[in-house]
């Protein structure tokens, strides 16, 4: 029933694995990524800009990002690809020299899912696998309604990782691709969810941009103490303009609702530094909007 | 805005990816800016786009977008004007600057080499802007997206539009000429138009090119559907010029040709202006320039066109087909009710027609008038043969009626698309001749034409040839405004020809009948077809008395047979069968010979038996009769004596008359008033019977002293012993009978009848609307009255009057007192 949408994921991630049909490279530093302009050119503004125009890029068929964090970079074309990213070591995309060849059901594949609520017998078991797949299909078209929903909860604590609807999210085909969670939940990752939703906005990848901020969001509940917090802070206020609110109002909130956090040390100094944040801070303290 | 953001001061450096965060802004831009002279010299393709992109991107993130946005602008201004207006103005030959001035001294095709120059020119110009153009939009597509459209500034290309606008079209054209480039482009592409107009060829591609570009650029900057240059400021130059061109072309062809090649170009310069909109300009344009076309060449020449020598009427008269449709083309574009060709076809009928009607009228007024005057009985033969004239006149009136509508319908189908409204024209316009005051024959000649051929015209026809005639006298029956009158006239005619046996068939009457029935309504034919009842019960009533009389078992070998016809009193017109003059009872009973006196009261009795109550009044005079007689041997040619015996058909007086002689001895006379004395005959008719048979040459069963056409009451008669006749049989006809055009004076007795039953009818329907409304105003009462009587005829307003105040006086309506305007009441 839900086949075709299965078909043109798996289609997709097999494109970007043997890099068939490639007709433009990004290269970052030394990494190159063999991709496809039919591909990221309609997701991109800033690609399709620079294939359309003919300047050097567009006669030489290579774009070099290597101005850009390279991990940033990756995870956009994983995105790309795979409508998702950072579910898999940065080491697998030096699978260009890759090995077993991949199917989009294999185990790997298999459902994300929260390691505390599922048994992770059964996220190897490629049957069950197929039939999560299956099963989740229905929410393939609606997630960016589901991001919206749980983004613009004012109280992110209240919205607990183990909530029924948070299971029913992480069932959604988009995110079964791939796994890797255990990495995941170890490492915070927000200073790169924080350069992910940069490097989309600045080549308007409007997909990209409310994964991100989704990602972004769930993992700054897990991680709060985490001492990445102050240093990703800075980067959502530094890297895009005051006008984008998609992390701020998320760093906002999330000092609403732990007023405590402004008492560590590091947060302390991020915020003298910031001058972005602490503005905003202060704004909120005094209950005035935010931004306006 | 709140405060504290904007201008800020950078932040320091703190990680290596914003490491050249601290970007030196003019540094950038310088980059930038050597970029883009790159782009607009066409040596983009060493230039890295992801590089130009991030310094936008950077510049933008730093808060320095508003700067940028300017600087570039300026940019653009300064290569506008610096590079580009140049190369514009080096393209401006003398003569193509000179000509805008005056048009002399240079030849067209210069013009045009030069004119094409320019505006290829132009269009390379605007062309390479625009590629330009959407490079830089590109690179700059972060500060469009993020400074732009947070303060609502236009697109950076859109910008840059506006600068060619302002920097090269609204720029002079030289230092000295006042004039823009606009203008001048307008300029230069109405003159090649022109020269298409004239017949040149040009290059329409390269016109369509320019016109994209001042379609494409705006005159204010909400870039509103309106403020375009094409609209603003070529379609107007456009159409006021076009305008001054086809007033002045439709001048000189009204003056130098006629009126079908005036249409036939006009609706090619409609097409060319058409084409040159989806070829050339833009289609938005083809309304507005079509109306122009159309204004000058058609709706303000219209009038012109229709009323020229060689114009509509020229064109009816000559079956011009499609000269017509054209001229109907062109008025239905511009006047869906096509009012000039309408009004100039009607006309055209009516002449036709007044014509048509005049010459029915020569035809038989002349010899008319004559025995008008004359009036005197002895010229009976010559008023006879002047009313068989008439019918001529008549016959020929409805046939060239009807050749003449044929002719206006085939036009109507060929070139008029069988157009509604204009078939409603040709309907009131054939009425209004048929039905017009001068000519108010229209009735009594249809009639006569169905009676004409009900006795002679459908004999050996088929069916469809019949029924193809009697089409044509309903088509004509429906422009009869009257047709109470057309009634008279019908019932009149038909009354003859049923109790003389004229019609050929009776079918085909009844045909004719359920024709106007359909036609006319069921109102109409009532009385018709009572008569043709009346027809079916004689024949019935004559065969039972036959039978009847056979068994009484008195066989009498000289037994007279009896053939009666029953009439309704008041369903039949019987004064028009000569007993005009009288009423029934003042009507003298005539003396019938015993033997037939006998059969008349046996079947008196015979009839009273069926019909108890009723009374029969014999119309002795309406009668005919068949009578063998036998006149005395006299010698023949070769010699032998033979009795010579003839079938004789003579009127039922003519029959009492000859019979008065067979009780005469031989050689006996009668004189005048002793037959008159005899008889009881009235004068008239003795007279008239006398005269056919004594004086009508051949027939003289009877002999007349003194020899003379005139029958005086001293004259002798005698039966004509040797009368020799050709036939056995032999119809001895009375003057005076058979259906003609009526003579002045029968004319305006039936007038005169048929407005008594008008005022009948008009009493009627004024009744019937007071009698359901119980008060009106008298406008109200008088519209309604016509609006009721409009099947059947038009009573004059006057008349209505009349019956209204006679209504009154008979207390059937009274005026309402205090009225302000008059209003009548119903008293029931």
């Amino acid at each position: 029933m839900d086949s075709p949408n299965v078909e043109l994921v798996s289609a997709l991630a097999s494109l970007y694995e043997s890099s068939a049909y490639s007709d433009l490279t990004i290269t970052v530093g030394a990494r190159r990524y063999q991709v496809h302009k039919a591909i990221v050119c309609s997701r991109s503004e800033f690609l399709a800009g620079c294939m359309r125009n003919p300047l050097q890029e567009s006669q030489s068929g290579v774009i070099d990002l290597s101005e850009d964090d390279p991990d940033a970079v990756e995870h956009m074309v994983n995105y790309f690809y795979h409508l998702d990213y950072l579910t898999k070591p940065s080491t697998r995309r030096t699978s260009q020299r890759s090995s077993q060849p991949v199917s989009p059901l294999s185990p790997r594949l298999s459902s994300r899912t929260q390691p505390k609520k599922f048994n992770l017998a059964m996220v190897e078991d490629p049957l069950m696998a197929m039939a999560s797949a299956a099963n989740a299909a229905p929410n393939l078209l609606t997630p960016p309604a589901d991001y919206q929903e749980n983004h613009f909860e004012t109280d992110l604590s209240a919205k607990l990782p183990d909530t029924p609807m948070a299971d029913q999210d992480e069932q959604d085909p988009f995110e079964t691709v791939q796994t890797e969670q255990e990495a995941d939940v170890e490492k915070p990752n927000l200073i790169l969810h924080a350069k992910v939703y940069e490097i989309a906005e600045r080549y308007g990848i409007p997909g990209l941009k409310t994964l991100a901020r989704k990602k972004f969001g769930d993992q700054l509940q897990l991680h709060l103490t985490s001492t990445e917090f102050p240093e990703a802070c800075q980067e959502v206020y530094e890297s895009t303009v005051d006008s984008d609110r998609g992390l701020r109002d998320i760093v906002i909130q999330t000092f609403r609702a732990n007023p405590d956090l402004s008492l560590r040390k590091d947060v302390e100094q991020v915020i003298r530094e910031t001058p972005g944040l602490a503005f905003e801070l202060f704004r909120m303290a005094n209950g005035l909007p935010v931004f306006s | 805005m709140i405060a504290g953001r904007g201008r800020q001061r950078i932040r320091p450096p703190r990680r290596s990816l914003q490491g050249d965060s601290d970007i030196d802004f003019e540094n950038t831009w310088g980059t930038i800016a050597s970029a883009f002279r790159e782009i607009h010299t066409k040596n983009a393709s060493r230039l890295s786009y992801e590089e130009l992109y991030r310094h936008a991107y950077r510049i933008v993130l730093k808060k320095k977008g508003e700067e940028l946005y300017k600087r570039v602008k300026e940019f653009e201004h300064e290569w506008l004007s610096n590079e580009v207006r140049g190369s514009i103005q080096a393209l401006f030959s003398p003569n193509l600057l000179a000509d805008t001035q005056s048009l002399g001294g240079t030849t067209t095709n210069e013009r045009r080499v030069a004119g094409e120059k320019f505006l290829r020119g132009l269009k390379q110009a605007w062309g390479d802007h625009q590629v330009c153009m959407s490079m830089l939009a590109d690179v700059l597509m972060y500060m469009d997206r993020v400074y732009c459209q947070d303060h609502r500034r236009p697109s950076i290309y859109t910008a840059a539009m506006f600068l060619f606008r302002d920097d090269i079209l609204n720029s002079p054209t030289s230092d000295q000429d006042g004039r823009v480039v606009l203008s001048l482009l307008n300029h230069v592409i109405l003159d090649q138009i022109q020269m298409e107009r004239d017949g040149d060829i040009v290059d329409k591609h390269l016109i369509k090119s320019c016109v994209y570009m001042l379609e494409n650029l705006y005159e204010d900057e909400m870039e509103s559907e309106d403020s375009r240059l094409y609209s603003l400021s070529f379609e107007r130059e456009y159409l006021d010029s076009s305008r001054e061109f086809y007033r002045q072309e439709s001048e000189l062809m009204l003056r130098d040709s006629d009126a079908g090649a005036y249409c036939r170009r006009a609706r090619q310069r409609i097409r060319e202006e058409e084409d040159r909109c989806r070829s050339t300009l833009l289609e938005v344009t083809a309304p507005k320039i079509q109306k122009v076309v159309e204004d000058e060449l058609v709706k303000n020449r219209i009038r012109e066109l229709v009323d020229m020598e060689s114009g509509v009427r020229f064109m009816i008269d000559n079956d011009r087909v499609e000269e017509l449709n054209l001229i109907f083309d062109l008025n239905a574009r511009v006047d869906p009710k096509k009012g000039e060709l309408t009004r100039s076809i009607q006309k055209r009928i009516v002449d036709l027609g007044n014509d048509i009607n005049s010459a029915a009228l020569v035809a038989s007024q002349a010899p008319a008038a004559a025995t008008a005057e004359s009036g005197d009985k002895g010229k009976g033969a010559a008023q006879e043969k002047s009313l068989n004239q008439q019918t001529v006149a008549a016959i020929k009136w409805v046939e060239d009626v009807l050749r003449l509508k044929d002719k206006f319908d085939s036009i109507w189908r060929g070139s008029f698309n069988e157009d509604q409204p204009l078939q409603t024209a040709l309907t009131r316009s054939f009425a209004d001749f048929i039905n017009s005051t001068t000519f108010p024959r229209s009735s009594e000649y249809i009639s006569l034409f169905i009676d004409e051929n009900m006795k002679k015209g459908i004999k050996g026809k088929t069916e469809a040839e019949v029924d193809a005639v009697l089409e044509k006298a309903i088509i004509l029956l429906r422009y009869i405004q009257d047709k109470d009158l057309f009634e008279r006239y019908y019932k009149k005619h038909l009354c003859r020809r049923l109790l003389m046996n004229k019609s050929i068939s009776n079918d085909v009457e009844k045909h004719m009948i359920s024709k106007m029935k359909i036609e006319l309504g069921n109102n109409f034919t009532m009385k018709l077809e009572a008569m043709f009842k009346d027809m079916t019960i004689s024949e019935e009533l004559t065969d039972g008395f036959k039978k009847h009389v056979a068994g009484l078992g008195d066989k009498d070998p000289k037994r007279i047979e009896l053939g009666i016809n029953v009439l309704t009193s008041m369903t039949w017109p019987l004064e028009t069968m000569g007993n005009d003059d009288d009423e029934e009872s003042k009507r003298p009973k005539c003396n019938f010979p015993t033997s037939i006196e006998r059969i008349k009261l046996g079947f008196e009795k015979y009839y009273n038996e069926k019909h108890s109550g009723r009374k029969l009044t014999w119309l002795v005079n309406m009668g005919t009769a068949d009578i063998k007689a036998t006149f005395p041997r006299v010698p023949n040619k070769d010699g032998t004596f033979r009795e010579r015996r003839h079938d004789l058909n003579v009127s039922t007086y003519g029959m009492i008359i000859l019979l008065l002689f067979n009780d005469l001895p031989e050689g006996h006379s009668l004189t005048f008033e002793e037959i008159q004395a005899h008889t009881n005959i009235p004068h008239n008719d003795l007279v008239r019977n006398l005269q056919s048979l004594a004086v009508a040459p051949g027939k003289r069963i009877l002999l007349k002293e003194p020899m003379s056409k005139d029958v005086k009451a001293t004259d002798r008669f005698l039966f004509n012993e040797s009368f020799n006749g050709k036939f056995v049989k032999i119809k001895i006809g009375v003057v005076a009978s058979g259906n003609k055009v009526e003579s002045d004076r029968e004319r305006r007795e039936t007038e005169k009848k048929n407005d008594d039953s008008r005022a009948f009818q008009i009493e009627a329907a004024v009744v019937r609307i007071m009698k359901q409304r119980k008060e009106l105003l008298h406008q109200q009462l008088v519209s309604e009255t016509l609006a009721q009587l409009a099947a059947q005829f038009k009573p004059e307003v006057n008349m209505i009057k009349k019956r209204i105040e006679s209504l009154i006086e008979r207390e059937y309506l009274e005026r309402m007192e205090g009225a302000k305007t008059d209003m009548y009441r119903y008293l029931a």
